[in-house]
């Protein structure tokens, strides 16, 4: 049971949602984190300008993907009621997918 | 207790509308209710269905990221297979199709909070028969490359 859950408390979590919640994220972030070691390790050493534009979009799709899960961690904090506003952290998510499956493309082409 | 699918198909009027095909429909039911005037009654929904529907779509998106983690991977690493851009006819595919499931994912999350939040029938995907079919695809062009470069 995490720390701030009352143990009196008749609502507590106690499918620890929100647990496995926190855990897929973190797995997400280890995906991303490979998807861009695996795309950028075709790009290596850099010369020309596609790969220059490549590396530019990998970099855009990670920095979407980690204000993305800052602002999903942010909206999901203890107390914090889920609502409207975590719209954004899945848009942004999909958003830095959708450029990293860009830069690959455009890496695979190269 | 009358079913939520059956209760969905009276709702709307009909009853030459089967409730399956109601369910089926659930994209274009969540754009017809969006142009209606009418408000619809909101409610927040139990905060662990909130949870699974986060989860799944991250699950999505993973298979998204797997796609083009794969993609990339075949156009680096597979041999030419006698065929001129063999990789890419393999790769690119992937990473494609992994670029629709991350769409794909966000336009489901979405669809899917809204039903909640209006205590409807969740709605369905044809998500997992394209990627069935497009994983499938793949592997027979695969398995065509493969015989080819054997000669």
């Amino acid at each position: 049971m995490p720390d701030d859950e009352d143990p009196e408390d008749p609502t507590r979590d106690m499918g620890l949602a929100r647990e496995r919640t926190d855990l897929a994220w973190n797995r997400s972030g280890l995906a991303v984190a490979v998807t861009v070691a695996i795309v950028l390790r075709r790009l290596w050493p850099l010369h020309g300008d596609r790969e220059g534009i490549t590396l530019a979009l990998i970099a855009t799709g990670a920095v979407i993907w980690a204000v993305g899960m800052r602002l999903g961690r942010r909206l999901r904090r203890p107390g914090r009621v889920q609502g409207p506003m975590s719209e954004s952290a899945c848009r942004m998510l999909a958003a830095g997918t959708l450029v990293l499956a860009i830069a690959g493309f455009v890496g695979g082409i190269l | 207790m009358v079913p939520q699918a059956e209760r969905t198909s009276a709702g709307t009027g009909g009853t030459d509308v089967p409730a399956y095909r109601e369910r089926r429909d659930g994209f274009s039911r969540l754009t017809r209710q969006m142009s209606e005037d009418q408000p619809v009654e909101e409610a927040e929904p139990d905060v662990r269905f909130t949870y699974a529907n986060e989860r799944t779509f991250l699950a999505w998106n993973r298979t998204a990221l797997a796609l083009i983690a794969t993609g990339v991977a075949a156009t680096q690493l597979l041999p030419e297979f006698h065929v001129n851009g063999g990789p890419r006819i393999l790769g690119l595919p992937l990473i494609a199709l992994g670029a629709l499931v991350a769409l794909t994912s966000f336009l489901h999350w979405k669809a899917n909070e809204q039903a909640m939040r209006r205590n409807e029938p969740l709605p369905r995907s044809p998500m997992p028969l394209v990627l069935s079919i497009g994983i499938g695809a793949v592997a027979v062009i695969a398995v065509v490359l493969a015989l080819i470069g054997s000669r």
